[in-house]
């Protein structure tokens, strides 16, 4: 033991500086925790706000993306729809050559149907497809095509060319994208098929909606179709002017049929 | 962060020391209570994971000197005289140790520390050099002329400890 040791043996901290001290820390213990907890609980909230975000972007994505609804426009020119489940047009899909010709100056990708619709009918590259006997025919694969086809119904373009509104099953809609029809035209195919087995999804392909209509009519002996849309027009329109209802109605549930039988 | 038992038992383990290092470098009771707060906070926060209790130690020993060293740099403590500054500690010594006392106090601040690791808490040159950060050769030059310094003021032959 030296000099220095001894003379330090007596500095010591005294229990009231122990006990401060111990207080103090204490104190600063219980206070971070709390912080702690604090800086937890909005790092998690905010973590959680973040993926929650992530989630919502993702699943609005998914649902902005996804196609649930499909509308095929047919004259010669076939073209088809996507829409979302926000009914907003997700792609335009020409089904022949005519439908490039059409989609080529469009750009319909987020537009409403309803406007994607009046854009295509109001193009000039459409107009010129539409001689007087032409038919265009509207087709709606939907959970909702009831809806829809009340929606394409009451376009003015509809009337204007007096055109015809169906519903379809999507089974009918993979069967024509396998064959590379627009399942417009493949409904009108699978009409005729019925009255005449020998014809070919491919021999439908290269026929207007008009031609493949008076084949069928020639089978079922009707004429209201005949020579042109006129007579049929002018039930269209009086239909649709006067008992909008029930325009619509008819349409739907004779396009719930289609396959069988057109709105005829 | 550690828990209050473990800060409780490095307060009863590490106060003495703690307090003598204050001893030697603050003058009254406030900044070593803001020392020790400092000391013992930084200990809780700490994420150092000791090897064994001479590391624990030696870690309190040169953050406890550094805290010092820092107070004093301080702009307002070097500014501001609290009005216990002039209070003095109240341990009993006999005359022989308050002589000690007053002599190793009295050296220049830098062979302080190096008198207390070395002749009360027995540390090596070589360990006091590793606590305080210096080299080695400057622990041996600062011991050396710190016990020049005691024996010319305290007189005998037991500073000569070997090194």
């Amino acid at each position: 033991m030296n000099r220095i040791h001894n003379a330090f043996e007596n500095v010591k901290a005294d229990d009231a500086l122990k006990q401060n001290t111990a207080d103090f820390i204490s104190k600063e213990i219980a206070k971070r925790e709390k912080q702690n907890f604090v800086f937890k609980a909005r790092y998690a909230a905010a973590a959680f706000a973040v993926v929650l975000c992530c989630v919502l972007g993702v699943v609005l994505y998914s649902l902005n993306v996804t196609s649930v609804s499909f509308i095929s426009i047919d004259v010669n020119p076939s073209v088809e729809l996507s829409l979302n489940c926000f009914n907003n047009v997700t792609a335009a899909t020409a089904y022949n050559d005519d439908g490039k010709v059409i989609l080529y100056n469009l750009k319909l990708e987020g537009m409403s149907y309803q406007n994607a619709v009046d854009e295509i009918l109001e193009s000039s590259e459409f107009d010129s497809y539409i001689k007087d006997d032409s038919l265009l025919t509207f087709t709606v694969v939907s959970d909702n095509d009831e809806e829809i086809t009340k929606q394409i119904e009451s376009c003015d373009n509809y009337k204007k060319y007096n055109g015809e509104c169906h519903s379809a099953e999507s089974k009918v809609m993979d069967e024509a994208h396998e064959n590379g029809l627009s399942f417009g035209k493949y409904s009108a195919y699978l009409e005729l098929k019925e009255y005449d087995d020998s014809v070919t999804a491919e021999q439908c392909n290269k026929m207007t909606m008009r031609e493949i209509r008076n084949l069928i009519e020639e089978h079922t002996g009707s004429s209201s179709h005949n020579g042109g849309s006129n007579s049929e027009n002018k039930n269209d329109n009086a239909c649709s002017e006067s008992n909008v209802t029930e325009t619509k109605s008819t349409c739907s549930s004779s396009g719930k049929q289609h396959g069988k039988s057109h709105n005829d | 962060m550690r828990s209050e038992y473990e800060a409780n038992r490095a307060i009863e383990q590490y106060s003495d020391m703690v307090k003598r290092i204050c001893f030697l470098h603050l003058k009254n009771h406030h900044d070593t209570d803001d020392i020790f707060q400092n000391v013992f906070l930084k200990y809780v926060t700490s994420t150092t994971e000791f090897a064994s209790q001479e590391h624990e130690k030696a870690w309190f020993a040169r953050v406890t000197i550094n805290a010092c060293k820092d107070l004093l740099k301080s702009f307002f403590h070097k500014n501001m005289v609290p009005l216990d500054a002039v209070a003095e500690e109240s341990f009993s010594y006999s005359d022989e140790q308050s002589d000690v006392l007053e002599a190793v106090l009295s050296l220049p601040k830098k062979y302080k520390d190096v008198v207390y690791l070395f002749y009360y808490e027995n540390y090596t040159a070589v360990e006091i050099a590793k606590i305080m950060n210096k080299n080695e050769n400057t622990v041996y030059t600062l011991l050396s002329r710190a016990r020049k310094l005691l024996k010319e003021k305290l007189g005998g032959d037991d500073f000569e400890q070997n090194t």
